[in-house]
């Protein structure tokens, strides 16, 4: 939630002074319906900070993944006079989570491996500052579908080790949810073709048991 | 103008980075170095998964030689070689294993006060052994529902022998505790057990570390003593650290116990400069092989006070006792005794500093 309020917050603040601008110059005009309607398509690549954190009362049991989101995505603008759109596309997310510990001797080592496709939907309203710039404050949903998932780990004394390695969906305990619904928000900034951007979703439903991903996300892309 | 705001553009690119790059440091370390790792377990494992040929109903405890001499200590009760269930005489509490998904439950209920610890989230490797779980206490008395939280991290070696143990713990009033507990194995036996500790100390909020040992030799004919899967060679309180209840060992969820009883075993509080050293004296087996009992006399030198050289000590072990399982009406006739003494117990705890306070202190009550 603290992120969530961040990212509201720092959202607010880059996009008053915007607004206020942008009303300032074509006040007349009404700037914010004039050329700023044009779509955009491009390809998003996104460093994501993932926390699974449990969901036990009073619990500070998380785990960070680290990985990257590879996507594609098509904007539509949907309203006549406002500078408004949905943005949707697809592409594929890893994450890695791993823990090493070590202490007298005694080794382990667990690590999370996660392939998915995610899908992606918001509404995106955009604020051109000029020609070359443009904020896109966007809010929505995304669908992550699981495509693999292991998990690993090794515990043990020189050489006296055991192992194992086991998928994580729909193995006999290892029961997490492949269809993940969430909600994000964040405010991205295009200049000329390039975009860069900040965002924070968090999923609707449990991935693991007793356990839920939120994940911050910093973007950068090319605009077709 | 186009070339500053192209490199204002990068300028903030590149800061964009330089923010990802720290938060890629390791998360795990804010629930104090625990993990969650492990498949979610179902139920108990069979007592057979640890090594342990014969289901222990019963382990009894005297300073005097003689089962007659002793008393109850932990009760536990089976179903197809699997624990459902159990009794700790130290704070009259009830122990029930319930199943899919696997909760370890333990209650005391009292007129005054009800104290509930719930074991859940409870994940296992291939042998049925926990490899993490969280845990939750609940004090609810008429003024306030005091609570704790702890989760653990846990790890074996191939041959099924505890190695480590990890455990963070915090309260609703800002206390916590992180603990690292690692066990050394030798030829199927455990030689040694170090457990240090950091925690916020309730009185001054500073850090202080505090550090536990155990060590123990065993005889170098392997055939002596052979262990038939119990933990309790000396006392009621089992070998290694106090995180998890005695039951969870009899119930083979941490691993396999040593090959051999040792011979002795030294333990030693380096914060409190006390320590204890037993030596066996004797393990006496059972006609099916199972141990009947093992007698040990002990040296102690003790901050508390009552330093003593010499002094028995006693365990009995019981098997195929059938156990009233209706735990409640059994709880029940204790508590009347308890409450008609007009005696409050003082309030559990998850903390294994606390609960090794409290074993050193129930130690010493029955000695006097």
């Amino acid at each position: 939630m603290k992120a969530i309020k961040i990212l509201f917050l720092s959202a607010c603040l880059l996009c008053g002074p915007a607004i206020a601008r942008a009303q300032f110059i074509d006040e007349a005009k009404n700037a914010l319906t004039k050329g700023d309607r044009s779509t955009w398509s491009g390809l998003r690549f996104s460093y994501d900070r993932s926390i699974l954190k449990s969901t036990a009362e009073e619990s500070e049991l998380k785990q960070g993944f680290n990985g990257f989101t590879l996507a594609y995505v098509q904007s539509w603008s949907i309203a006549n006079r406002l500078p408004l759109f949905v943005e949707a596309g697809g592409g594929l997310s890893f994450s890695r989570h791993s823990f090493d510990s070590s202490a007298d001797g005694v080794t382990l080592k667990t690590s999370h491996n996660l392939l998915g496709l995610y899908v992606p939907a918001n509404v995106v309203y955009k604020i051109a500052i000029n020609d070359k710039i443009a904020l896109k404050p966007y809010t929505g949903i995304y669908l992550r579908l699981g495509l693999l998932g292991k998990e690993k780990y090794e515990a043990g004394v020189e050489g006296n080790t055991s192992s194992d390695s086991y998928s994580v969906y729909g193995e006999d305990g290892c029961d997490w949810k492949r269809f993940q619904l969430g909600w994000q928000i964040g405010v991205t900034a295009d200049y000329q073709r390039y975009n860069f951007g900040i965002g924070y979703g968090i999923d609707f439903n449990k991935l693991a048991p007793e356990a839920r991903f939120g994940t911050f996300s910093l973007r950068a892309g090319l605009n077709f | 103008m186009d070339f500053k705001l192209k490199k204002c553009v990068f300028v903030c690119a590149a800061g964009l980075l330089a923010a990802a790059l720290p938060s890629c440091s390791n998360e795990d370390e804010e629930s104090g170095g625990t993990i969650s790792y492990g498949k979610l377990a179902s139920e108990v494992p069979p007592v057979a998964n640890a090594g342990i040929q014969f289901p222990v109903t019963g382990i009894y405890h005297g300073y005097s030689s003689g089962f007659g001499n002793s008393s109850l200590g932990q009760a536990y009760t089976y179903r197809d070689g699997r624990m459902t269930g159990g009794y700790e005489r130290l704070n009259d509490e009830v122990i029930e294993i319930t199943s899919n998904p696997l909760t370890v439950r333990i209650s005391r209920k009292t007129s005054y006060v009800e104290e509930v610890e719930e074991y859940k989230n409870i994940k296992v490797n291939s042998d049925g052994f926990i490899t993490s779980c969280e845990c939750e206490y609940h004090e609810i008395d008429e003024d306030e529902d005091y609570m704790e939280h702890c989760t653990y991290t846990l790890a074996y070696d191939s041959e099924g022998h505890r190695i480590l143990e990890k455990y963070h713990l915090t309260d609703v009033d800002g206390y916590w505790e992180n603990g690292t507990t690692t066990y050394t194995w030798e030829d199927g036996n455990l030689i040694k057990t170090e457990w240090v500790w950091e925690s916020i100390d309730d009185e001054d909020e500073e850090g202080v570390d505090w550090r536990y040992t155990e060590e123990m030799t065993y005889d170098e004919d392997e055939t002596r003593y052979p262990n038939t899967g119990v933990w309790h060679f000396y006392d009621l309180g089992a070998v290694g650290n106090d995180s998890f209840y005695d039951a969870f060992l009899y119930a083979g969820l941490l691993g396999r116990s040593t090959k051999n009883i040792p011979l002795t075993f030294k333990e030693n509080q380096y914060f409190d400069e006390d320590y204890y050293v037993y030596t066996t004296t004797g393990v006496n087996y059972n006609q099916d092989g199972s141990i009947e009992s093992i007698h040990s006399i002990y040296d102690r030198t003790s901050s508390w006070g009552g330093n003593s050289t010499g002094a028995s000590s006693h365990v009995y072990f019981r098997y195929g006792q059938e156990w009233d399982e209706d735990w409640t009406s059994f709880m029940s006739q204790r508590l009347t005794k308890s409450l008609d003494n007009g005696v409050r117990k003082p309030r559990k705890t998850l903390s294994p500093r606390k609960r090794l306070q409290e074993r050193m202190a129930q130690r010493m009550a029955n000695l006097k």
